[in-house]
């Protein structure tokens, strides 16, 4: 195969000036070369058949997976909302919290599995990120929730209100922080912001598995066939199984990222602003602080669930702009390798920080196979 | 095996490829006149000669559904099995310690409240916070708990006892179940009725705890008052399970019936 190669013609990137293959995205720096985009935001670095501004759960969490393997999740969560439905249309509510709120979770230790961000180090990797960030979920919601509930009884708005929209988002986003942090700590090869990134989502599920599950366990232990409106609980489960999740990891994987990209990218130029550490720890602290606010001033319960709703996409959206920035600056380290398979595209290109025909971020595949590859 | 192709027209807003002849772009609609400068060759890279198969993968695709689909029955039976029992063995647990009937004791410092409309009277201890008032009634936020006395023209006792308990906002009291009647209920001097229920509030961010409430209806006169108390639920410790039962006690012992 390699024989019969004649390779691509060379010329020199417009946007980085290095001597590239030619192809429809520059190899090095990922710009769309038909376009002359620096930026690209048409091909999200991961799956460039999405947009940057395209809501999908999938390719934002489970960014190494190919675009043809992302089917096999979609499905998955598919049938993990079924068996939630079916059980929550039997009025087994307890069965049906159980099951969201390990929904997410699980499927991401699956996804871990899949494409081993953890390399050699599943325990340590899963022991920091997703087990420490459900110990800390429990023991944050069991001080907070109760004491917070409390407040909220004896008319004491003024601490409840201290709790609910300053307390418990600060404390809670730097609980979902701390595993990933100590393993930048004490784990340097862990290099790449998409580690970063993996780990914070992982932390965050952690974290509101146990959480959710605490604050709801009151609310959880009743008869098997317990009474109550199916809406609100069918409400109350998407609220927790899902939204909360998406929520947490979008913030946590954000910090992560930029965190990782500190490591990753010397540079103290150049970077995009919007993705900067600054920036993503404002909007984490932030969005938190105006969802707390928001649970304490908002009685009705589907208004509430309209504000998650719209904040979860809006942090998914951020989240890929995360993504996507920290896979446009790994394209620092210049290098022509060998012709090897894409995993998106399924070309024959050389191998580079960017598919030169699809501009799938290498950085992005899994690390289960080999990124460089050795040929078709 | 593989060529250099031609340039191609490209959509210069979103990159698209546009068909020749087409006036806008198919994906963003852009004009076609839109078009971007090809700067330099394109070059068409040859596909993998094997399709992928599900060997590249860890997991079948089946399996990731099928996995995830197992672990959540799992946690389904496992831990709603769990909360299921909880329930099964007893959420109201009788008291255990500290049960006997208590000394009700005058408070140190108190306030008072008089309804200018049925010319009754609570007194209730000055460290509690008044969180409204009118003519009908008085709500106080207690250390614990809350309370609510509130009076009424005519009525039912029994009617009022169930009005009071349906008034109560379903997004915040949930399964709210009768522990037990309360036996010999007094508002001041006068004989009522009381019941104590167990429920869960819902507080914010969906955030549950089990509270007990003692509801106690007494009439007299034409005025019927409704003494509503709230407390975190702790049935180990205390009878009726509300640490403040004391407290609730005094309120009813030293209430005052207007005329």
């Amino acid at each position: 195969m390699s024989e019969e190669f004649e390779g691509p013609p060379l010329f020199t990137c417009p946007h980085c000036e290095s001597i590239v293959p030619a192809g429809d995205f520059c190899g090095h720096c990922g710009a769309h070369l038909v376009t002359e985009d620096r930026r690209r935001t048409h091909a999200f670095a991961a799956m460039p058949t999405e947009h940057v501004a395209h809501v999908s759960i999938v390719t934002t969490l489970f960014p190494h997976l190919p675009h043809r393997r992302g089917a096999a999740f979609r499905i998955a969560l598919i049938a993990a909302s079924a068996v939630v439905l079916l059980l929550a249309a039997f009025h087994l509510f307890a069965p049906a919290t159980a099951a969201a709120v390990f929904a997410l979770p699980a499927l991401y230790l699956i996804y871990l599995y899949e494409v081993e961000i953890y390399e050699s180090e599943p325990w340590l990797v899963i022991g920091a990120t997703m087990v420490a960030g459900a110990i800390l979920g429990f023991v944050s919601a069991f001080l907070f929730g109760g004491s917070l509930a409390t407040r909220l009884i004896t008319g004491d708005r003024g601490t409840a209100f201290g709790l609910e929209a300053i307390v418990i988002p600060v404390v809670g986003q730097l609980l979902m922080l701390a595993g990933p942090l100590f393993l930048y700590g004490v784990r340097p090869q862990f290099r790449e912001p998409l580690d970063g990134l993996s780990f914070g989502a992982a932390s965050a599920l952690g974290f509101s598995l146990a959480s959710s599950l605490t604050r709801l366990w009151p609310l959880m232990t009743q008869p098997l066939f317990a009474s109550g409106s199916t809406i609100e609980w069918a409400v109350r489960l998407t609220q927790a199984g899902l939204l909360v999740m998406l929520i947490n990891a979008s913030t946590t994987a954000s910090v992560a990222a930029s965190i990782w990209m500190r490591r990753f990218d010397r540079r103290t130029t150049g970077r995009p602003w919007q993705t900067s550490l600054p920036a993503s720890l404002a909007v984490a602290f932030g969005a938190h602080a105006l969802l707390g606010v928001n649970a304490f001033f908002e009685q009705d319960l589907a208004l509430d669930f309209a504000v998650v709703l719209l904040a979860a996409f809006a942090l998914l959206l951020y989240l890929r702009l995360v993504i996507h920035d920290s896979l446009l600056v790994e394209g620092a380290e210049h290098e022509i390798g060998l012709e090897s398979m894409c995993p998106e595209c399924h070309r024959i290109v050389p191998t580079m920080a960017f598919c030169p025909a699809c501009g799938a971020a290498r950085a992005a595949s899994p690390k289960a196979r080999p990124r460089a590859g050795s040929g078709a | 095996m593989m060529a250099s192709e031609p340039a191609g027209r490209y959509c210069g807003r979103c990159g698209a490829v546009i068909p020749p002849g087409a006036s806008f772009c198919g994906r963003c609609g852009a004009p076609a006149a839109l078009q971007a400068a090809v700067a330099q060759p394109t070059y068409r890279y040859p596909s993998a000669p094997q399709p992928p198969t599900t060997g590249r993968f860890r997991l079948a695709p089946a399996l990731v559904a099928g996995i995830l689909v197992v672990i959540l029955i799992a946690a389904a039976v496992v831990v709603g099995g769990i909360a299921v029992a909880q329930f099964a063995a007893g959420s109201h647990p009788t008291c255990t310690s500290n049960c006997s009937p208590k000394f009700v004791t005058p408070l140190a410092e108190e306030a008072s409240y008089r309804s200018t409309s049925f010319k009754f009277q609570v007194n209730y201890p000055a460290a509690w916070n008044v969180r409204s008032q009118d003519a009908n009634g008085i709500e106080l936020g207690t250390k614990l708990g809350y309370v609510s006395i509130v009076g009424s023209t005519g009525g039912n006792v029994d009617q009022v006892m169930q009005a009071t308990v349906a008034g109560l906002p379903s997004s915040k009291f949930q399964n709210v179940t009768v522990v037990g009647s309360l036996k010999g209920a007094k508002i001041g001097n006068q004989d009522g009725s009381g019941e104590i229920y167990s429920a869960d509030f819902v507080g914010a961010s969906q955030t549950a705890i089990k509270v007990r409430f003692a509801v106690i209806v007494a009439s007299r006169h034409g005025v019927t008052v409704a003494l509503f108390a709230l407390n975190p639920a702790d049935a180990k410790t205390y009878p009726n399970g509300m640490a403040e039962g004391q407290a609730f006690d005094y309120l009813c012992t030293e209430f005052v019936w207007g005329g």
